[in-house]
């Protein structure tokens, strides 16, 4: 017990541990929503803005211009009519994606590709079309036209029935491997303090050792007190990302407070197993466990978000056995997904991943003994 | 030139390090640049990607699937959810359709017929993609209604769709090369700021134990010439990561960069380098700790990439986010960099907005160069 209380004013005092697994992802978050709030937007649909030169008239086809330019839900296009000379003008200052000269046969001129440009074009590929399909069918069967068979109804047909899916904002992505990053410094915090406990590493250490307390009380102690902490840390962090900068989680709060549990746990067993293994200074256990922490959140999607697709597609096992890979996936899941097995095996993953960690780490803990010191 | 070597022997013994930093921060941003390739020599229509998920084989499908991969790139994805469901998420599909059994028959007999799709909502890719396909299938329904046969009618449909619209590009530019380097360029912002604070962090704290500093300044040697000996090896290192990141930039695209929009980039990285080295010579005089030196440079570091564009294009930044970056060095350095590859003609009219960019990272530099005497006089009082 006595232990116990040390330990958490080691972790409470060490301000260079409490900049790293608290304020550093803090800032990191913020970074990221201002960075990344407008990465989408190019993405939604956005009407074309597109001028009309008319050199010959077309009633049609202004009618078909009109129709899309009505302003409700379908509208694509935002159609001006202007001379030659003000079309190329406005089109030089970005105030138009392009204009169309109607004479014998309609062109469009353009500055860049892009999104509106493409939808222009398609707009006019679909009117020669349909003029293409009705001379067709005259020549075939005159009398349907004639008869009048087809309206507007039948030509405007929605095929396509969509299956609602709501959340869809990739950028929450950035948020969940930063989560997944934290739960892994976690092990930081093991890292230090079990340097303080080895005989070989410092005085304390020297003086733990030799005490009659049993081994597993130190372990246990030590990594209690950090899950504590750690977790508090955590927690504030959720709510920062929460509350402070909107991202979405799905609803499912206590999942998620239970993923992040069961992820410092990963973190604090694999930097047990870290100094454990190690026989080194404890700057070089650090940068360890900071070059692994990071090295998993690249291939989680930290830095490169398609990072996360393709190691589910050609490396799956790469996904297996990366804890923040894990981790962000699990959120994923309940962000996205409307059942929990998903959910489940990644905890299960990490559950298992944690017991692993802890139980190498025992086998090198125990029966350890210094010659001389 | 003692203090000189011995810097240099200090180097040496980081050397690992350096190159395994300076190795990963180069890949990442080789594989970041390679990342970002758009055509604007000659017009392209935007082409959206669509899994096309087919339960009824015939021909009426068939010719229906070869429109589709005409006007849209289809991928190819396992036929179960959660593959369609993580593909759509991450944004590899704009777009997934899965055509239920019997749809030809239905569609011929003139049921009500629905084809189940997946998409990002609201999203252009969709949009279009739906306005594309149902053309298809109203086109090929009118001429069921005129009582043409289902083999004939594939082959109209295609010709009536086959039409295409001339489009003018104006004033094309071949440019591709160009925008590579520039994402290549703007990633280095946070590849050189990282690497170099870290690595002269790294030599120039061994000089500041207070022991060695001590030693230092009973020497014969005058306070302002270690200083001065210490900038030059600094400036050495600098300029070798610099030189690596030049030379691989030069060897990707050697013909884009060997003409002046190349030597500009280069220029202006070397600005961006003059800032990096007194930033990071006066967090040295600043503070001992290399931990917080650490903190501080990925906090500056990514924060000034973040902020200034170097990941996220500019022009995908909010405005707020873009007035507070005016205020880092990062913001002028990539505005260039993009400034320079819509450059087609080099007057000195066009060229000044470039220079004053340039003078903005100088001033920067400045700044911090001033800022290193005030520090260093008020140490040397203590």
């Amino acid at each position: 017990m006595h232990l116990f209380v040390y330990n958490l004013k080691l972790l409470l005092r060490n301000k260079m541990m409490l900049f790293w697994t608290l304020l550093f992802p803090l800032i990191l978050a913020t970074l990221f929503n201002l960075a990344f709030s407008h990465l989408l937007d190019n993405e939604h649909f956005e009407i074309a803005k597109v001028a009309i030169v008319e050199v010959k008239e077309n009633k049609e086809f202004c009618n078909v211009l009109d129709e899309l330019s009505k302003e409700d839900d379908n509208q694509l296009l935002d159609v001006q009519y202007v001379s030659l000379n003000k079309a190329k003008d406005l089109l030089d200052n970005d105030k138009i994606d392009g204009y169309l000269v109607i004479d014998k046969e309609i062109e469009l001129t353009i500055n860049k590709n892009g999104i509106s440009q493409t939808i222009i074009q398609t707009v006019v590929d679909n009117y020669y079309s349909t003029v293409s399909t009705f001379k067709n069918i005259y020549e075939i069967k005159p009398q349907t036209i004639i008869n009048g068979v087809f309206n507007d109804l039948e030509m405007n047909k929605d095929y396509f029935k969509e299956e609602s899916s709501n959340h869809s904002d990739l950028t929450v992505i950035y948020f969940y491997t930063l989560i997944g990053m934290n739960c892994m410094f976690g092990g930081f915090s093991s890292i230090t303090l079990s340097t303080k406990m080895e005989g070989n590493l410092s005085r304390q250490g020297t003086r733990i050792t030799i005490s009659p307390i049993p081994k597993y009380k130190i372990l246990l102690s030590s990594s209690i007190a950090i899950f504590i902490i750690h977790y508090i840390k955590m927690l504030v962090l959720l709510a920062y990302l929460i509350y402070g900068l909107n991202v979405q989680f799905g609803d499912q709060i206590i999942y998620i407070m239970l993923l992040m549990a069961i992820g410092s746990l990963v973190g604090i067993s694999l930097g047990n197993c870290i100094s454990c293994i190690l026989k080194t200074s404890e700057d070089t256990k650090v940068s360890v466990g900071s070059s692994l922490s990071m090295l998993c959140s690249f291939f989680a999607g930290m830095m490169i978000i398609d990072m996360k697709y393709w190691v589910l597609e050609y490396f799956p096992l790469g996904a297996y056995i990366n804890p923040v890979s894990l981790i962000t996936d699990a959120l994923y899941a309940l962000y996205y997904y409307t059942t929990y097995d998903r959910y489940f095996f990644n905890v299960l993953c990490l559950l298992g991943m944690s017991t692993l960690l802890t139980f190498v780490s025992i086998i090198f803990m125990r029966r350890k003994q210094y010659d001389s010191i | 030139m003692i203090v000189f070597k011995n810097y240099l022997k200090i180097t040496k013994l980081y050397i690992k390090i350096i190159i395994v930093y300076t190795a990963i921060f180069i890949g990442i941003s080789v594989i970041s640049s390679l990342n970002n390739n758009q055509n604007q020599a000659s017009y392209e229509k935007e082409k959206v990607n669509i899994a096309f998920i087919n339960n009824d084989h015939s021909e009426f499908i068939d010719c229906f699937r070869d429109y589709v991969k005409e006007n849209a790139t289809i991928v190819d994805i396992d036929n179960n959810e959660e593959s369609l469901k993580d593909a759509l998420f991450f944004r590899k599909v704009d777009y997934i359709m899965i055509i239920p059994k019997s749809f030809t028959e239905d569609f011929i007999k003139e049921k009500d017929v629905v084809i189940k799709t997946m998409q990002v909502p609201d999203s252009y890719g969709a949009m279009y993609s739906k306005t594309l396909m149902n053309k298809y299938l109203n086109t090929a329904r009118i001429y069921l209604k005129a009582d043409i046969d289902i083999h004939d009618l594939s082959l109209k449909v295609k010709e009536d769709l086959s039409f295409e619209t001339k489009v003018h590009m104006n004033n094309p530019i071949d440019n591709d090369d160009l925008k590579s380097i520039a994402s290549f360029y703007n990633f280095s912002n946070f590849a050189l700021l990282a690497i170099i604070i870290v690595v002269i962090s790294m030599v120039i704290v061994s000089f500041n134990k207070i022991e060695i500093k001590k030693r230092n300044l009973v020497s014969s040697l005058s306070y302002n010439r270690i200083n001065l000996q210490l900038l030059l090896g600094n400036i050495i290192i600098a300029l070798g990561i610099w030189f690596i990141y030049v030379f691989i930039s030069f060897i990707l695209y050697t013909e884009a960069m060997l003409s002046i929009h190349g030597l500009l980039f280069v220029i202006n990285s070397l600005c961006l380098l003059i800032f990096i080295l007194t930033f990071s010579f006066f967090l040295t005089k600043l503070t001992d700790n290399r931990e917080l030196i650490s903190g501080i440079s990925n906090v500056v570091s990514l924060g000034c990439s973040f902020l200034g564009g170097a990941f996220v294009p500019q022009e995908y930044l909010g405005s707020f986010v873009l007035n507070i970056a005016h205020l880092t060095p990062s913001y002028w350095f990539i505005k260039n960099n993009n400034m320079i590859t819509t450059l087609t003609s080099f007057s000195f009219e066009d060229l000044s907005p470039i220079f004053f960019n340039m003078i903005i990272l100088l001033l920067f530099a400045l700044v911090f160069y001033v800022l290193v005497f005030i520090v260093t006089s008020f140490q040397k009082k203590n």
